[in-house]
């Protein structure tokens, strides 16, 4: 990794809300890894069915309507939120990267079509688009999920990465780079690249609470993460009928979402400040 | 014997009330182991005329006549894909602000290989051994520990030492170095100067010095061409030119030069 963001990573991690944001996201990463071995079984149902039970020694959280542990369906929950999370981020800081590079060095008529296209797209809501494509498919898989999601997430990260381009192509080292016989896979690759790493760090950190919310939303409509598996979202909506009587099914996983999104935005907002030459 | 011959070259820029000639019939010649001051002021078209002979011409600005011959071989004429094998192989260029020239999140040994490695089929050991040695070359004190360091982290002059290493990687037969110690303290302008000149020399570089400063063109030239408003209006040898100017505009240019005041301590 290049030096300045290492630099930028250090200044980030020293400040408030730096340090507590990457703090929340380890333990959530963590618990998302090693709670299984250690909790019941999230969807195991008993026997006798007890109806909702308010937290107790054995299930901290409260247990649900069908009586499933709400801690550990939390937990396993934060598997699904932050994978679809990552992965989609991943997928869409790619895409975005890829096309605003593109379009930034190339400019002219290549450049004029691919950013009215991203025009366009942005022109629609993100939730009609995905709720369209969602319902294509009576039971979403996760990969897909995350494709979709990540898809329809890349458009202002390549507006910001075009811009970014469109400074650095002034920079003299550019034609610099240029003059030395580099060629423009190299200039996009060696040059521009490490240069617009830092911003679309900041933007992957702030979009990883964006998709979660939005992964969570999706779920909740019944759209995204199908039962009987766990994710936040839908253990909200599960949770609907009984809200009133039985409130810590919904409050816990409802909680989780907060803490995440407010985590991964911390993390987000200390690295931009530490990228930004004036606060720095 | 002629290395860099340009004849009657004429770039011009489209504009909305036609077109432009920023460079307008410029002829130069440049021998090995020689080296050539274009003079003149900003603007007069100095920088652009480097630029059309590395085919690197801001859009949408183009060459519209003339030749570009580099041993021979037109470049006026050539393919990009040609264009940018010459660039860095046989023609190399310095510019004038040494920080901005190098990438601010890369090494420099980092930029001094990827040269060396664009250009010929070489090992990554052999390629920073190479490196190491090229930095040595240019008089940089400690050059192994140099290639591990950020642009930031060095001088100004450090900067241009290894900026013309990098344009020298590819052991190209012509350097341009467009004002290439205009950013930099007087002291480091004459080591900078004394370090081309001793490359020029020992490599026997064709060498085309693009300044402002007629100081500079006077101590460091074999000739001189002066240019104005896109044309070279008068050249010659250092001597002839600047000690008996035919020109007005030389004659200006030299007028210009600031001297210090007499009965000065």
């Amino acid at each position: 990794m290049t030096g300045s963001l290492a630099r930028a990573l250090r200044v980030a991690l020293r400040s408030q809300g730096g340090r507590t944001g990457a703090a929340l996201l380890a333990l959530l990463a963590l618990a998302a890894v090693i709670g299984p071995w250690f909790l019941p079984d999230p969807s195991s149902i008993p026997e006798t069915l007890a109806g909702p039970l308010g937290p107790v020694a054995a299930h901290p959280f409260g247990t649900d309507q069908l009586g499933r542990d709400v801690l550990s369906r939390t937990v396993s929950g934060a598997r699904i939120s932050l994978t679809v999370g990552v992965f989609a981020v991943a997928v869409a800081m790619t895409l975005g990267t890829l096309v605003g590079l593109v379009a930034g060095y190339a400019g002219g008529l290549l450049d004029a079509v691919l950013m009215r296209l991203v025009d366009a797209a942005l022109a629609i809501p993100r939730l009609f688009i995905l709720l369209l494509l969602v319902l294509v498919w009576d039971r979403i898989p996760l990969p897909v999920l995350i494709l979709v999601i990540g898809a329809t997430g890349w458009f202002s990260t390549s507006r910001l990465v075009r811009g970014e381009v469109l400074r650095l192509r002034g920079e003299p080292f550019i034609l610099a780079a240029e003059a030395l016989g580099a060629s423009p896979m190299r200039i996009i690759g060696h040059h521009l690249l490490p240069n617009v790493a830092g911003p679309v760090i900041v933007a992957a950190t702030l979009g990883l609470g964006d998709v979660i919310l939005l992964e969570a939303g999706l779920s909740f409509l019944g759209l995204g993460v199908q039962p009987p598996t766990a994710s936040w979202g839908g253990m909200i909506l599960d949770a609907r009928p009984i809200v009133a009587t039985a409130p810590w099914a919904a409050l816990f996983p409802g909680l989780a979402i907060m803490v995440t999104v407010l985590a991964a935005n911390l993390v987000g907002e200390a690295l931009q400040s530490a990228l930004d030459p004036r606060t720095a | 014997m002629t290395f860099l011959d340009v004849a009657e070259l004429r770039v011009g820029f489209p504009t909305r009330i036609g077109w432009t000639h920023p460079v307008d019939g410029v002829s130069l010649r440049i021998g090995r182991g020689e080296t050539l001051a274009l003079v003149g002021a900003s603007g007069s078209g100095k920088s652009l005329t480097a630029l059309a002979i590395m085919g690197l011409l801001p859009r949408p600005g183009r060459i519209l006549s003339g030749s570009i011959r580099l041993n021979g071989e037109d470049l006026a004429v050539a393919p990009e894909r040609r264009l940018r094998e010459v660039r860095g192989r046989s023609i190399g260029m310095v510019f004038q602000d040494p920080l901005a020239s190098l990438n601010p999140v890369r090494t420099i040994g980092d930029q001094l290989v990827e040269t060396l490695r664009a250009h010929d089929t070489m090992g990554a050991g052999e390629a920073w051994r190479e490196a190491a040695r090229l930095l040595e070359a240019v008089g940089l004190p400690d050059a192994a520990a140099r290639l591990h360091a950020w642009p930031h982290q060095l001088s100004g002059g450090q900067r241009q030492r290894a900026l013309i290493a990098i344009a020298l990687a590819g052991r190209p037969g012509l350097l341009i170095a467009d004002e290439p110690t205009s950013a930099l303290d007087v002291t480091i302008q004459a080591e900078i100067l004394d370090l081309l000149d001793q490359l020029r020399r020992d490599q026997g570089l064709a060498m085309l010095l693009i300044t402002h400063d007629l100081a500079v063109a006077a101590t460091q030239a074999d000739r001189v061409a002066v240019m104005q408003a896109g044309q070279i209006v008068e050249s010659g040898s250092v001597h002839e030119v600047l000690r008996h100017p035919a020109h007005r505009y030389t004659a200006a240019l030299l007028e210009a030069v600031p001297h210090l005041p007499r009965g000065l301590p």
